[in-house]
């Protein structure tokens, strides 16, 4: 029984996981072998299908503001792993880890980790923390 | 007495089971990805173009593809369209829909869980649409038993991809299926034709199983966002021989590029024998010429509800649209000369109200050679012939060509835009100097539905008038129609675009078009200030996976109008 219970609980995340691929492939789109962090403010969280997005305003080398896109899991996929359309909110000082868009002006990720300032909130370090 | 109660036995199974009973295939069915997963769930790296007998054309597609075009607005909720979505990740429910006094089957119905998409496979003998019908991400489908396996004919598709690296798919794409049951796995057949992108028949074939425990995970619809901040109006792509990351694939798998780029060729066995003996040359057959465009002046005119109070005349040259209501009818452009008579009885079976106004969307005569005839037999409220309303370069121009004054638009406007209210519908003129200098779309709101005139067509590349057109003013144009055209679901549907010439259009179509112009533009400007003369600008054939589809003819006067028009910027 608790095989069977097992089996299906697999079944269900692989199905969300296949259904978080479905718009483009992370690896045309982003340099899988590199790793970036920025942190900045968090201006816009939008947990959505096919990919979620989230924009941040980051300080470059000169003081200026520039925006980043973070790239994250589907709505179905981030769901099945407790993020909510709550989970982060405006103002929110976040470190991202991820790798890097393959056209650098883009300035974009795609997100391998968050690190949250204010309570430490974190994703991407517990095990199935991941989207593909 | 035993023979008796045999008999009896015998009967009663009769009354309960069919003399011939269908296996069904109707229930919840998840896909197996033991074969393919790299490419039909994750996605690899970019360049891998492996085991699809693409042709020149698709491959040429394919080098010039830049993923990021997914990213713009107008592109972020495409779906799969048919001949891709099996290959893709997704679980499908198919379920029937019986005549409840036949109890037989009218139609299969498919809801597909990856973007939520429903098809509809028709049963009941019914003919495919003709040729102007839209076409869709899920097309139109016909199916048949052939003993145990359900065969499924699909036409009216969309432009999408066969893989999301870049390979194309046409919108001239056919597919025939198999569904074929063996207890509970379904194996799905695809024989996939396409003229402009395959030199021949792609076949591939993929397993679902029956869930007999369902899930949740039915939910995947696609909202819009500004995923990355970006100029909507332009198109990414690579010009020709700069895609950077084309040979990631190969390179990854230590594959010879002319292996992964290979086709059809490479897709048999044989193909292992050239390649041990050394790099085969890569060999992609060229398209067919794209099809002959059929006559557009026909002996009866078809006329066509698009949808609110806005229909279409098919077979007078250039497509008509009739708006019609309680204050009369009005007609945007009048087809050719020869067919005007049939035009204006084609707009009495639709309303008996008199015509009040006439509108020209260019000055061209596949566009307004019915102009006198149908404004004369029309009245405006005080008495006069229909107006007809234009940009005042359609009245230079029918002035400079001596066309006679009944003709002519007298009710002409000089600025950007016009707009007026006609059978309670605010209608919306919009000006550009497009394929000539006096082009307009016109956009009926309550309707929904927007005229788009020449720079919009479904059967060939633009013309380009050497007399004031442009090809920047084309684009610009087609950037306002994707600025009005709101797409119901799925970049499908909603507001509907009726092309100068061709089908009944949605947002999809005129992005694919407009993305189609901005990216020749592109290397041929590219070209231009590279200096390089207009023969050899013809000879890089800047156009050619396009051609397959517009002609080759219409893509070299296409090429030489565009040449000439950047040129004279520069």
């Amino acid at each position: 029984m608790k095989l069977k219970l097992f089996v299906s609980a697999l079944a269900i995340a692989l199905l969300a996981s296949v259904q978080a691929s479905a718009h483009h492939s992370f690896a045309a789109a982003y340099f899988e072998d590199k790793t970036t962090q920025v942190e900045g403010k968090l201006v816009q969280f939008q947990f959505r299908n096919p990919h979620s997005f989230i924009q941040l305003e980051v300080k470059d080398d000169k003081g200026q503001i520039q925006r980043w896109s973070i790239e994250w899991g589907g709505a179905s996929q981030l769901g099945s792993q407790g993020v909510t359309s709550e989970t982060l909110k405006y103002g929110d000082i976040v470190t991202i880890i991820g790798n890097p868009g393959r056209v650098a002006e883009d300035r974009r990720i795609r997100m391998l980790s968050l690190r949250r300032k204010s309570d430490n909130f974190g994703w991407g370090q517990r095990p199935g923390e991941v989207v593909n | 007495m035993l023979r008796r109660r045999l008999y009896g036995l015998l009967l009663a199974l009769l009354t309960v089971t069919p003399a011939y009973a269908q296996l069904s295939i109707v229930g919840e069915w998840v896909g197996r990805y033991h074969e393919d997963f790299g490419d039909r769930v994750p996605g690899d790296v970019q360049g891998d173009l492996t085991g699809v007998p693409m042709n020149e054309a698709a491959l040429r597609y394919a080098e010039a593809y830049d993923v990021r075009r997914g990213n713009l607005l107008v592109h972020q909720c495409e779906p799969y369209s048919l001949p891709h979505i099996y290959r893709g990740p997704l679980q499908f429910r198919i379920w029937e829909e019986k005549d409840p006094d036949t109890q037989e089957i009218i139609a299969y119905k498919e809801y597909i869980g990856t973007y939520m998409q429903y098809r509809t496979i028709w049963m009941d003998g019914r003919p495919h649409p003709p040729e102007y019908a839209p076409h869709t991400f899920m097309g139109f489908s016909t199916g048949k038993w052939n003993g145990d396996v359900l065969t499924v004919r699909t036409t009216h598709l969309k432009k999408e991809f066969y893989r999301r690296s870049g390979i194309p798919s046409s919108d001239q794409t056919s597919v025939v299926e198999h569904y074929i049951r063996h207890g509970n796995l379904l194996s799905h057949v695809m024989i996939i034709t396409d003229p402009v992108y395959l030199s021949e028949p792609f076949v591939n074939s993929q397993e679902f199983v029956l869930m007999d425990r369902g899930n949740q995970s039915w939910l995947y619809n696609c909202e819009y966002v500004m995923e990355v901040p970006m100029d909507q109006t332009k198109v990414p792509h690579f010009l020709p021989g700069t895609h950077p990351f084309i040979d990631d694939f190969s390179k990854k798998f230590g594959l010879p590029p002319a292996a992964v780029k290979g086709g059809a060729e490479s897709t048999y066995p044989e193909y292992r024998t050239k390649l041990e003996a050394g790099t085969p040359a890569i060999t992609l057959r060229s398209g067919p010429p794209a099809a002959p465009r059929a006559n557009e002046v026909r002996n009866e005119i078809e006329t066509v509800h698009v949808q609110g109070n806005v229909y279409m005349l098919v077979g007078a040259g250039a497509n008509i649209a009739v708006q019609i209501g309680e204050e009369g009818v009005l007609v945007v452009d009048t087809g050719a000369a020869a067919t005007r008579e049939k035009v204006l009885a084609a707009i009495r079976k639709l309303s008996t109200k008199p015509i009040r106004w006439v509108v020209n969307t260019s000055a061209d005569l596949d566009h307004t050679g019915g102009n006198e005839t149908v404004s004369q037999a029309g009245e405006t409220v005080n008495g006069n012939p229909a107006a007809i309303i234009a940009h005042e370069g359609v009245l230079a121009r029918m002035t400079e060509t001596s066309r006679s004054v009944t003709e002519r638009p007298l009710n002409t406007f000089l600025e950007p835009s016009r707009d007026f209210s006609f059978n309670r519908e605010a209608i919306l003129l919009y000006h550009f100097d497009g394929h000539t200098n006096g082009d307009s779309i016109v956009y009926f709101r309550r309707s929904d539905v927007i005229v788009a005139g020449d720079i919009f067509l479904t059967t060939t590349f633009p013309t380009v008038d050497a007399q004031g057109g442009g090809i920047d003013g084309i684009i610009e144009g087609l950037n306002r129609i994707l600025d009005i055209a709101v797409p119901q679901y799925l970049q499908e549907g909603g507001t509907y675009v009726i092309p100068g010439h061709g089908r009944i259009s949605d947002e999809a179509d005129v992005t694919e078009y407009r993305d189609m112009l901005v990216i020749i533009r592109d290397r041929i400007l590219d070209m231009v200030k590279r200096g390089m003369t207009l023969q050899q600008v013809k000879a890089a054939r800047p156009a050619l996976e396009y051609e397959g589809r517009y002609g080759t003819e219409s893509g070299a006067k296409f090429i030489e109008a565009v040449f000439k028009n950047l040129g004279e910027k520069k």
